[in-house]
């Protein structure tokens, strides 16, 4: 039996690899498409289409390589096929500005990955109140009218808070950085 | 890039980010990131933040807010992004799993692959002195964990069902539920009929199990020596030196050296196969097991009696609805209930009896024509206290899930969804063991078994703290919790209900064992500890 004949999901350890790949990295690659495509619900479709190409062309990937810098690139190709279906969305980057955008990102992803356990931390730090507020902003199915109403704020004072944590957490993070670099 | 214009950047993301950028705005936007690398910088964290605290607010509906996980390594929320195509991947490869023969030897998992996937449990130790850290008899063994011996016997018992002593010194890699990567050392494994296909590897050799008792000597060097004590397995030898890969069975009472130069005879064999062969005697813990039997013989009228151990006795009737004589067929064990569709039973819940580690068991039967909307959950239990969420098993009826017909095991919003179809009109045995994550008790580790076969590697279930927001306004819910049969009311819109045969409901205050749960399936009793030492 040659296993390279046979598709990759037919091979157990390879389909389990795909599987425990795509799933541990979720997260990564629905950064990339979100800075690319800012908006969250068309993000996520786009995010259902790459994991589909990602099962697809799995019999491309070389194990041991970057599979967060393949399904990116996958996910780029997807942005880019899908741009004038998001041509109605509040933000479509022209290509130029999305290269540059991507390019950031590609060169900002090992940061971006301390990013994401540092704000673990600040999350932790903030005010039980505000740290509900952001949450629920971000919870599925939830937004900033839900977060208000949870929170008992008015709609305008839940936005401008918002903003201001948000900022709060991004210069929070950056401290732990900072502070992790210099340790 | 000055303060202002961060101030500015920072504007311009926030409406972003909520959808409330003005065309000015947007035309800014795009102007100041085009003309600065620093800008997009800027952009691209801001970017990530938010989309961390995607990730972040999913974890908080299944933990409490006080306590954001530092290391997030809950795969970022499946039901929303991953979609049917991976779910569906899933089930083929599952489908098509074959017992593997050339597979390449994969790659030891590094650290940075291990998951939250429970792959086995230390079940019983003896003298043992670990390096690291020192695991406890009874905990649960992510994927990739390294247990490194020093000296003493330790007895692992992998969620497939096989049981494998390690001997110090000894290194084991457990790489899934039916995998595991021996660095050095000594181990003997116990493969029941039911883990057929369960697999050790070392750099020389990979041994597929074909149903047997089999020692493993290997050394640090690579080279191994396998000892079959009974039955037989299959040996994948591989050559570093010819690049080939070589397969041989090996029987009963034979033995040989793989190593990445050549195979060859094993030196002092009778010796090595007496040492190997030595009993173990293991110190079992026993916890005290407490659980609820609805067996529906004693069934009379709408009533069917619960009877329980350790829970405090009586309480645990179920009670039909509607009331129909007609519901009792003969079942697996004696007599079953028969679910038409609106018929459903309800019964409350020992105390404790959904918290924590635990069991449910029972036999099912589903027609072969049972159609998609008579795919309502089999059970479905939910405790009115604060934070508890809904619960249902039952069987796929969305093809966007997952195999048609087969398993569905579901927790808040999370859900697992097996391989094998059950809609053939045969009585199967479901057991499925929930264990909470010590570290977030609110997730769960979910092993679902299929005729004592585990059905579907363990996955973390993700649950929702404000469920009961999510769903429409169901007075049932709220008024009444409890275990119901045949229906599941913490779903909106219902389906038209259960249509099938259940009998022999178990619910377990602890996580039943592989051997434990083929003793219920066999003996439709629960087997005290003497039993299963004596097996």
């Amino acid at each position: 039996m040659n296993p390279q004949s046979t598709s990759p999901l037919q091979q157990p350890d390879r389909a389990k690899e795909l599987l425990m790949l795509v799933t541990q990295n979720q997260r990564r690659i629905f950064s990339y498409i979100y800075a690319l495509v800012p908006d969250r619900h068309d993000a996520e479709d786009l995010l259902q289409e790459t994991n589909r190409v990602i099962c697809e062309k799995f019999d491309q990937f070389t194990l041991g390589t970057d599979f967060v810098a393949w399904a990116c690139q996958v996910a780029y190709w997807q942005v880019r096929a899908a741009r004038q279906k998001f041509a109605r969305a509040k933000v479509v980057f022209d290509q130029d500005l999305m290269d540059a955008v991507a390019k950031t990102v590609e060169e900002l992803r090992p940061e971006l990955d301390l990013r994401h356990e540092a704000l673990g931390r600040c999350l932790q730090k903030l005010h039980p109140r505000d740290r509900e507020l952001v949450l629920t902003r971000y919870e599925p199915g939830c937004g900033v009218e839900e977060a208000a109403q949870r929170s008992g704020r008015s709609l305008d004072a839940a936005y401008k808070a918002l903003g201001r944590l948000r900022k709060l957490l991004l210069d929070c993070v950056s401290q732990q950085l900072d502070f992790e670099s210099a340790s | 890039m000055n303060d202002p214009d961060i101030l500015e950047l920072n504007a311009l993301s926030n409406s972003l980010i909520e959808g409330t950028l003005s065309d000015e705005q947007k035309r800014r936007l795009e102007a100041l990131l085009s003309e600065s690398e620093q800008a997009r910088r800027f952009y691209v964290r801001a970017m990530a933040l938010s989309s961390s605290l995607f990730d972040y607010a999913a974890e908080m509906q299944v933990d409490a807010p006080s306590a954001p996980a530092p290391r997030a390594k809950l795969p970022f929320p499946i039901a929303r992004a991953f979609g049917p195509a991976l779910a569906l991947a899933a089930a083929v490869a599952l489908a098509l799993w074959i017992p593997p023969r050339l597979a390449p030897l994969p790659e030891p998992a590094s650290s940075e692959t291990v998951g939250e996937e429970t792959v086995a449990q230390l079940t019983a130790s003896k003298d043992c002195k670990w390096i690291g850290d020192t695991p406890l008899v009874g905990e649960w063994c992510n994927a990739g964990k390294k247990l490194q011996l020093a000296q003493g016997f330790a007895e692992i018992t992998f969620d497939c069902g096989a049981q494998v002593i390690l001997e110090g010194p000894a290194a084991l890699e457990l790489s899934s539920p039916w995998s595991a990567l021996l660095h050095h050392g000594a181990l003997r494994a116990k493969v029941p009929p039911e883990a057929i296909g369960f697999r050790i590897e070392n750099p020389a050799v990979q041994i597929v199990d074909l149903g047997t008792q089999f020692s493993m000597l290997a050394e640090e060097n690579g080279a191994a020596e396998v000892f079959v004590m009974e039955g037989s397995v299959e040996a994948v030898g591989r050559d570093s030196v010819n690049q080939s890969a070589q397969i041989i069975t090996l029987k009963e009472k034979q033995a040989r050296r793989f190593a990445l130069r050549g195979d060859g005879e094993v030196t002092n064999r009778d010796q090595k196969i007496a040492r190997l062969s030595r009993k173990v005697e293991f110190q079992h813990g026993s916890g005290k097991t407490e659980y609820t039997h609805w067996s529906f013989d004693g069934t009379s009228g709408e009533i069917a009696h619960g009877r329980s151990v350790g829970f405090e006795p009586g309480g645990f009737d179920a009670t039909f609805e509607p009331a129909l004589p007609q519901t009792l067929v003969p079942g697996r064990w004696g007599s079953a209930l028969s679910f038409d569709g609106p018929f459903s039973a309800r019964a409350a819940l020992p105390p404790k009896g959904t918290n924590g580690t635990r069991t449910l068991a029972f036999w099912c039967k589903i027609p072969g024509d049972a159609t998609l909307s008579e795919s309502d959950a089999i059970i479905s239990w939910h405790s009115a206290e604060n934070g508890e969420r809904p619960f249902a098993i039952g069987w796929n009826g969305d093809p966007t899930l997952g195999a048609l017909g087969a398993l569905k095991t579901s927790l808040g919003r999370g859900l697992k969804v097996g391989s094998t179809p059950l809609r053939d009109g045969r009585w199967h045995h479901v057991a499925v063991v929930f264990v909470p994550n010590p570290k977030a008790p609110s997730r769960n580790h979910v092993k679902s078994y299929l005729d004592g076969r585990l059905e579907a590697t363990s996955f973390v279930l993700g649950a929702m703290k404000n469920w009961k927001k999510a769903r429409s306004a169901d007075a049932r819910v709220t008024a009444e919790g409890g275990l119901w049969m045949g229906l599941n009311p913490f779903q909106s819109p219902h389906t038209h209900g259960f249509r099938g045969e259940l009998d022999e409901l178990y619910l377990i205050n602890r996580a039943l064992s592989p051997r434990e749960i083929q003793h219920l399936l066999r003996k439709n009793r629960l087997p005290s500890p003497d039993m299963l030492v004596a097996q």
